[in-house]
């Protein structure tokens, strides 16, 4: 409980002061001082409006929306999750020899992630493509709903992009034991010792290794919570920017295509570094191998 | 697609410091865990950056 309460007060204050500097650049007057969860608390006006927001602005003592206004990166991480689910029906059902409309683009988008995955790990490895895919997809379709008017980013939240991170951590220790078997999995977390030197230095190894997995959680979800939190307080400071001048413009427009590129890039690094910690944990001679084969192509 | 090196080794202390605080908050070992596990995470941070580094190089050859 403490530790959890640590955390908490870590988090506040290291985003309590991005908060207030974005909040007084917006001329919403924002208090710079205060507590850190006040703070917190004004970071939710530094996002554009969402359906919920608007709804919990209008009913806020209704129980169902108090209860989506609690849960609203939740609730908008499902909404994507069955809107991917639905358009994949959709472009299933009525799938032909020659594709068209939807059918089309998840074709198309399957395989460039199909030879994404490949290009990295091998021909031998393409099984791991439906898990790297299937993220790209759910975290550039999350990133993407910033965008889309009245709807917002799940992955601005720390709280949905750290059970991403921790997903691909627990993947990537499952393909370990299951592709190298559990002793060859322990022996390369200790650094794989073959000499008196190696044997020495394992306890030093071991550690090394332990602390370096939970580095990869952690690398992955703060990146990817940080740059898309970014692009959503840009966006909205823009507009609050724009919405206060004599004549309302709006100067946030060109800060909607850097969205879009980030959206994308930041998916395709996510997978790109899914993919590389797989490999990293494969069986070395296997991995080259795949990857040399497709080079000779 | 770099940016995550810097990342990566913000995260390694990160991970060392937070281990090391649910070890002293769990078995009440002091701070020398915390020191420690705080410099293993930035090696480990390091040393991942330049696994990572590694493959992608390769990758791009």
């Amino acid at each position: 409980m403490k530790f959890r309460a640590f955390l908490v007060q870590i988090f506040y204050s290291f985003f309590g002061a991005g908060l207030a500097f974005a909040s007084e650049a917006a001329g919403h007057g924002a208090a710079a001082h205060g507590e850190a969860a006040a703070h917190a608390e004004e970071g939710a006006s530094m996002h554009l409006p969402n359906v919920i927001n608007i709804l919990y602005h209008y009913f806020p003592h209704q129980p169902v929306v108090e209860f989506l206004h609690e849960w609203e990166n939740v609730f908008f991480a499902l909404a994507v999750a069955a809107f991917l689910a639905w358009t994949f029906t959709l472009a299933a059902r009525r799938a032909s020899l020659v594709p068209s409309g939807l059918q089309n683009l998840y074709e198309m988008a399957a395989e460039s992630l199909d030879n994404f995955v490949i290009g990295i790990l091998g021909p031998r490895w393409r099984k791991f493509t439906p898990f790297v895919g299937s993220l790209f997809l759910y975290i550039f379709i999350m990133n993407f709903a910033g965008v889309v008017p009245f709807l917002k980013s799940p992955t601005s939240s720390f709280g949905i992009t750290f059970p991403l991170g921790l997903s691909v951590f627990l993947y990537v220790q499952f393909t370990g034991i299951r592709e190298l078997g559990f002793f060859k999995y322990l022996d390369h977390l200790a650094g794989e010792p073959r000499n008196a030197v190696g044997f020495i230095l394992i306890p030093l190894m071991l550690f090394l290794h332990v602390v370096g997995e939970f580095v990869k959680p952690l690398s992955l979800s703060l990146r990817l919570f940080g740059n898309i939190w970014g692009e959503d307080v840009l966006i909205a400071v823009f507009v609050g920017m724009g919405s206060q001048m004599p004549l309302p413009i709006p100067i946030h427009f060109p800060f909607l295509f850097l969205a879009l590129l980030t959206s994308f890039v930041q998916a395709t690094v996510f997978c790109l570094l899914t993919t590389i910690y797989i490999a990293l944990m494969l069986p070395h001679e296997h991995g080259e191998e795949g990857h040399e084969a497709v080079h000779s192509h | 697609m770099m940016t995550f090196i810097p990342m990566i080794l913000v995260s390694g202390p990160l991970a060392g410091f937070l281990l090391g605080k649910w070890l002293d908050l769990k078995f009440k070992t002091g701070q020398a865990p915390t020191v420690a596990l705080l410099i293993l995470g930035f090696l480990a941070g390091v040393r991942e950056s330049i696994r990572i580094i590694q493959k992608v190089s390769r990758e791009q050859k």
